[in-house]
Parts: structure tokens; C-alpha cells; sequence
């Protein structure tokens, strides 16, 4: 901090100096980062090794994108009427912060990116915030469902950072808001893990009191926890005839399997994360699946329901020519082909070629629809006021073999509930 | 009270998965003198072994055969291309050379297998059993048959046979085997080998429960070694009543002690270690080292 001072008096000397001059010589340098009339440089952070390495899928499922509008449609037609092709810098963080921030550095002052796209996870997109917003670098569409990056509060402090994802708190509102439309007087058990499930459980816990639910037995794991048989005892004991499951895949397939084994049978609400049915049902056996409930946004390769969807079948074919090992079956290389498409919609509607009107665009979409998002749901924000691009879900049931929609999208546009930073937090 | 049986058998269950690692750490410690952190992850390759060939079609009984006896040609190639030029530096380089060891197969196992959760068929019967209003399945009981026959056939292969004398003596004294002709190189291969086989059987018996994905043995490891700890590094039946000892403590805080919460849970094995060693240091069926001085 200390050495920053020096250089802003020099900043405020010369500004003094030049007058309003120095902010229109400034700006324009810092807007050709990046950008050229025939291409665009986009950096990608994400986790290609260690523990998490799996989400390193998302930044792959990006790069094959690109590498498909580059060699079979020239790249992007951006807002400006020029085609830009579109290439990627991804470098590995682990989903360690602090490697997230070095990578930040790297991608902004070596590689001059003109954005990051897609970084994976809520604490290193966290990490490395400040440092895009000081540098004015947009962070966009990244991939985490971290419920602070939309509120507006967040927006505010940190304009140029946005998420991709459907965030935990408005999914957590959508739910408590289904079971009390369906399920009013049931008993309610809630399980989360300790990365995104927080945020899922403290929104829960909020609406339910809100719609009078009652909960009456909540249980948390960590990852680093072998099996969580025994938590799925203790909930089962409780009495609970419902229950919510707010973890990841590994230990959704853990929760079916013990829940088979100790014969619960409470209605089940999977949040999206863990109701892939290739991922976890089949994993876990179809048939104690059954019946199960899942809020969803995106499509899922493994749901026969897509089997002659279009955009499923291009992303399944574009994906094995040009993803390597990628499998389609996989939602994060899913989610990487979405945010793709999603950050060239912002392209197609970028005016000129600067990180401002990139922003403009992000903060402005309405009703944007992208393949692999569900029939119904699009992408709305307005500016600080509405930071959330995705707030609308389709409640399905798998009926053993695919989701069959129960209702109609259940659309939560400016609904998602306040974000209070949880008082325990650091 | 039922509830309290039922979380028995959770522990049980659990600690059956940990014994059944805990049993590799152990025979590879016995054979060898090594504390292998490698071996979850070596099992979890096993695993994955095993699942590749059920996915061609084999067999199921065939792919766990070819499974376990490809681990343990790994185990073998693992010790004479990377461990045995260490061997006989101090303690420290060689548990580096095992970490190494950990994070080149949990890399290469996702860079192969990919990191989806995969499903590997169990070998038992999907049938449960109803003790009154107590379950519990084939699979539990059948592990615990499968354990406790391999704790017994360690213990026979190691204390009664010639082969398990030499693997013995080559671990507690090198210079004095091989001066009275025991090939050292190959017992430390057959260890390998033999740890890793019966990793193979851990990954196999762990990969139905858990489902399969590059990082299932990564928070078991540390359970086996509470497991084998407690039980006293050198007793295979140490190591299956310790596993069930961690299992069962586990299962039961949680049932009890929720406040503890879930980050505070995993301090159970190590609080378990630490007493273990205050109290009874060689482990609660360990066999007291007599050094001459």
C-alpha cells in the first residue's frame, strides 16, 4: 500500500498538469489490450490440476468452443461489424486463490488479455477480484454459483466481475418456495457441504422461516470426510419426510446409496449441482433415484429428454472434434460450452471494441438465450440493480429414466434474495 | 436404541473401507519398512484397472483378477524404478519419493479415467439384511468376511512360511539377510508387489461404495493410517480392529456429538493416533521392538 502512494500524488501531479486531457489519452490504451480489428485475446484461470482439477472440464469445454467458431464460422462477428477470431490463454490455478491472483497478474500484464472468461470457483474468483476491478479488466461469466457476485451492494464495489451461473441463493429461494407451494407441512432435512453449500443453506434456512417451513434437522460435511453414512442416519432419524441434498456429486451418490441401504424414503430435492443422471443417478442406481426432484437451467447430455435437442447434438458432435478427451456426459465441459456462447453474445452486441462496452453489454442482456439453457430460461441483468444473469429454474422429477418438467419455469427475475454476508465469514 | 445400532453399523462399515487400507499400509510396512502414502491412491488405480476392463466386457471376477494382479506388476515396477535407489537414504527422502508417488497416480488417474464419478459393480449381491428394525447389506458383510480372511492370510503367509521370514528379516535387518543369502531386491519386489495386491483388493472393495473418481482415497488415506496406527503398524489384525475402532468412534460423534461440526470431526482419528501412541505406543495388537543396545 505504501508504495502506492508515491504514485498517485505523480498521478494526481500529472493530471493536474494535463487537465481532462490525460483521461481520454489513458483510457484508449487501456481499451486496445487485447483487442485487434482481427482478433481477441481471452484468458481463462481455472483448475487443471489437483483436487479440483475436474472443473478444469469448464476452461476446456470453452477452449473446444472457440476453437469451433474459430475454424468453421472465421471466429466472432462482433457488435462493431468486424470478425474477430477468438484466442485463449488457460492457465492452472488449482482453485488456490493466491495462484488465481498470481494468475491475474500474468494474464493482464504478460498476455495483455482483453478479459478472463469462465475462472472457476467462488474463493478464487473471490481472490483475484480486486485485482481485475483495479485494473479494469472485465471477469466475466465466471463459474460459480457465489451469490455475492450479483448482489448489488457487490456490483457496485466490483462493476467489472460477473457470474455465469444460476446463483445458491435464488436456486435455495426457488426451492423453499416449491416445497411450500407442494409439500407445506412436511418435516424438513437439509444437507449441504461447506464450499457452495453455505450459501444454499443460509438462504434455505431464511426463506423457510419466511414461508413458515419447518426444518428439523440440518447437517453439514467437508469434503476431506471419507463417507457421510452416518449423517444420512441422523437425518434419517430425525422424522424428516423431506430432504434437501446440497452437495456435490460424489456425496449425492453417497446419500442415494445409504438412503437405499437404511430404506429412508423421504421425498428428495437434489440442488442442480448434484442431479446429473449420468454423473450421480446412474453412478447411484436408477432406481433409487426415482422420484427425485432438481431445479435445472442448463440441459444435460445424459437426459434421454435431450436425445434430438439441436443444440445437444451440435455441442455433443463440435465437443468430440474438437475437446480432445472431453466428455459430453460431463456438465462442467457443458457449462464451458455455454459461457462460450454466452460471452459471444456479449460480443455480437459490443458496439465498439473496448472492455467498457463489453461491460455495457454484460449489464445490459435481455432475454439472451444460449444453447444448452433450458427452453424458458434467458439471460436478464440491468446494470447494478440486477447483477444475477440467470434467476429462473425448471422444477423436474426423474421418472427413473429422464427429468420430466413439473410446471412451468419458475422465474425469480429480481427475486433473489438479499445477500447478507454471513457473520462468520473469514 | 436402534438408532445407536444403526450408527454401529455405519462404523462398521466405514471402518471396514479403512481396515481394508489400513491392511496394505500395514504388510508394506512389515515387508518393506515403509509408510507408503502412495497406496490409496495406487488402489484407487486399481480400482480404475478393474472398471476399464469390466467396460471392455470382461468379466467380473476376471477384471478383479486382472486388476490385482496388474497392481501388483505396478507395485513391483513402482519399487525398482523409483524407490530402490533411495532405499537406504533416511526416512524423510523416501516418504517424499511415496508423496511423489501419491500425486503421479492421482494425476494420471484423472488424466486417464477423467474426474466424473464412474461406477464399478460390486461383487456382492444386492441384497440387505433386517436384524429387527437394524439393516445392513451383502456387501458389508462380505467385506468383513474378505478382511478378516486376509488379515488371517498375511498373518500365516509372514509367520509360517519361509518366504515370509525372509520378507521379515529383509525389513528389520538388510545387511544381516543378505549376508546370510537372502535376495534383498526381491523381497523388497515381492512387498511392493504384495501391498499393492492387496491395495487392489481396498480399491475394489471401496470403488462400488464410494464410486470411483481420482480422488476416492484421498481422505481415506488418512483414516488407514489412524486405522493401522491404533491397531499398532505391525499386526494385520490390529489394523481390522482399528479401522473398525475409527469407524465406530467416528459414526458415533457424529451421532452425538454434533456440535463438534463437520470440520472438527476429522481431529477424531488423529486425537485417537495421539492417545494410542501416550498410552501404548506399539499399537493395540503391536509387537514391542527389542533393540540391542
Amino acid at each position: 500500500m505504501s508504495h502506492a502512494r508515491p504514485r498517485d500524488a505523480w498521478g494526481c501531479l500529472l493530471s493536474l498538469a494535463l487537465g481532462v486531457g490525460t483521461v481520454t489519452i489513458v483510457t484508449p490504451a487501456h481499451a486496445e489490450n487485447g483487442i485487434t480489428d482481427t482478433e481477441i485475446v481471452i484468458g481463462i484461470s481455472a483448475a487443471l490440476s489437483g483436487p479440483n482439477a475436474g472443473y478444469g472440464a469448464i476452461a476446456r469445454g470453452t477452449e473446444a468452443c472457440f476453437n469451433y467458431l474459430n475454424a468453421e464460422q472465421g471466429g466472432v462477428k462482433f457488435g462493431d461489424g468486424k470478425t474477430r477470431k477468438v484466442r485463449l490463454d488457460i492457465l492452472d490455478d488449482a482453485m488456490e486463490p493466491a495462484r488465481a491472483v498470481q494468475n491475474a497478474r500474468r494474464l493482464v500484464s504478460q498476455s495483455k488479455v482483453f478479459a478472463v472468461v469462465g475462472n472457476v470457483g467462488t474463493g478464487a474468483n473471490l481472490g483475484s477480484r480486486p485485482y481485475y476491478n483495479a485494473e479494469h479488466v472485465p471477469q466475466m461469466f465466471i463459474a460459480t454459483g457465489g451469490p455475492m457476485f450479483g448482489a448489488k451492494s457487490e456490483v457496485e464495489k466490483n462493476p467489472w466481475t460477473m457470474a455465469a451461473w444460476l446463483a445458491y441463493n435464488t436456486e435455495a429461494a426457488i426451492y423453499a418456495a416449491f416445497i411450500k407451494q407442494k409439500f407445506p407441512d412436511a418435516k424438513i432435512a437439509l444437507l449441504n457441504d461447506d464450499s457452495g453449500g453455505p450459501f444454499f443453506a443460509d438462504a434455505f434456512l431464511k426463506s423457510a422461516k419466511e414461508l413458515g417451513l419447518n426444518i428439523v434437522a440440518r447437517e453439514e460435511h467437508t469434503y476431506s470426510e471419507p463417507t457421510i453414512n452416518a449423517k444420512i442416519s441422523r437425518l434419517a432419524a430425525s422424522g424428516a419426510d423431506l430432504f434437501v441434498d446440497a452437495t456435490t456429486p460424489k456425496f449425492v451418490v453417497q446419500a442415494l446409496k445409504q438412503m437405499a441401504a437404511i430404506n429412508w424414503k423421504p421425498v428428495h430435492i437434489i440442488w442442480g449441482v448434484g442431479s446429473s443422471i449420468g454423473g450421480v443417478f446412474e453412478p447411484a442406481g436408477v432406481e433409487t433415484a426415482k422420484g427425485v426432484y432438481s431445479g435445472q437451467w442448463m440441459k444435460d447430455q445424459t437426459n434421454p429428454a435431450y436425445a434430438n435437442d439441436e443444440d445437444m447434438k451440435l455441442y455433443v458432435a463440435k465437443l468430440k472434434q474438437y475437446g480432445g478427451s472431453l466428455n459430453p456426459a460431463d456438465q462442467n465441459a457443458a457449462a464451458g460450452w455455454y459461457a462460450c456462447h454466452a460471452t459471444k453474445g456479449l460480443f455480437e452486441r459490443m458496439e465498439q471494441p473496448t472492455r467498457e462496452a463489453f461491460m455495457k453489454a454484460a449489464r445490459s442482456m435481455k432475454n439472451q438465450k444460449e444453447p444448452l439453457m433450458l427452453d424458458g430460461i434467458t439471460l436478464n441483468t440491468n446494470g447494478a440493480e440486477d447483477g444475477y444473469p440467470i434467476e429462473s429454474v425448471q422444477i423436474s422429477q426423474f421418472d427413473g429414466v429422464k427429468f420430466v418438467p413439473v410446471g412451468p419455469v419458475l422465474n425469480y427475475e429480481g427475486k433473489t434474495p438479499l445477500y447478507e454476508p454471513p457473520a462468520k465469514s473469514q | 436404541m436402534q438408532y445407536f445400532f444403526q450408527q454401529i453399523v455405519n462404523g462398521i462399515g466405514d471402518g471396514a473401507i479403512y481396515a481394508s487400507l489400513g491392511l496394505a499400509l500395514v504388510l508394506i510396512y512389515r515387508t518393506t519398512n515403509i509408510a507408503n502414502f502412495a497406496q490409496g491412491e495406487m488402489a484407487t488405480f486399481s480400482a480404475y484397472i478393474a472398471w476399464q476392463m469390466v467396460d471392455w466386457g470382461v468379466p467380473l471376477w476376471w477384471s478383479f483378477l486382472i486388476a490385482i494382479v496388474v497392481s501388483m506388476i505396478v507395485g513391483v515396477l513402482a519399487y525398482l524404478l523409483l524407490v530402490r535407489s533411495v532405499q537406504h537414504r533416511d526416512e524423510l527422502t523416501i516418504v517424499i519419493v511415496t508423496l511423489g508417488l501419491f500425486l503421479a497416480f492421482n494425476s494420471f488417474n484423472g488424466a486417464i479415467w477423467g474426474f466424473l464419478q464412474l461406477s464399478l459393480p460390486s461383487p456382492f449381491p444386492e441384497k440387505s439384511f433386517a436384524i429387527g428394525a437394524l439393516r445392513f447389506n451383502a456387501e458389508l458383510v462380505g467385506t468383513i468376511v474378505i478382511l478378516i480372511a486376509i488379515s488371517t492370510g498375511m498373518f500365516l503367509l509372514l509367520q509360517h512360511t519361509r518366504l515370509g521370514t525372509a520378507l521379515r528379516a529383509s525389513a528389520s535387518n538388510a545387511t544381516s539377510a543378505m549376508l546370510v543369502g537372502v535376495p534383498f531386491t526381491a523381497m523388497m519386489a515381492i512387498g511392493w508387489g504384495l501391498a499393492a495386491g492387496l491395495g487392489a483388493v481396498s480399491g475394489l472393495l471401496v470403488g462400488p461404495k464410494l464410486t470411483l473418481d481420482p480422488n476416492m482415497m484421498g481422505a481415506i488415506i488418512i483414516y488407514a493410517f489412524a486405522a493401522a496406527v491404533v491397531g499398532g503398524l505391525t499386526s494385520y489384525r490390529g489394523a481390522v480392529v482399528g479401522g473398525a475402532i475409527v469407524g465406530i468412534s467416528q459414526a458415533l460423534s457424529m451421532a452425538y456429538l454434533p456440535w463438534l461440526g463437520s470440520d472438527l470431526q476429522i481431529l477424531l482419528p488423529l486425537m485417537l493416533i495421539v492417545a494410542v501412541l501416550i498410552i501404548k505406543p506399539e499399537g493395540l495388537f503391536g509387537s514391542t521392538v527389542v533393540v540391542r543396545v
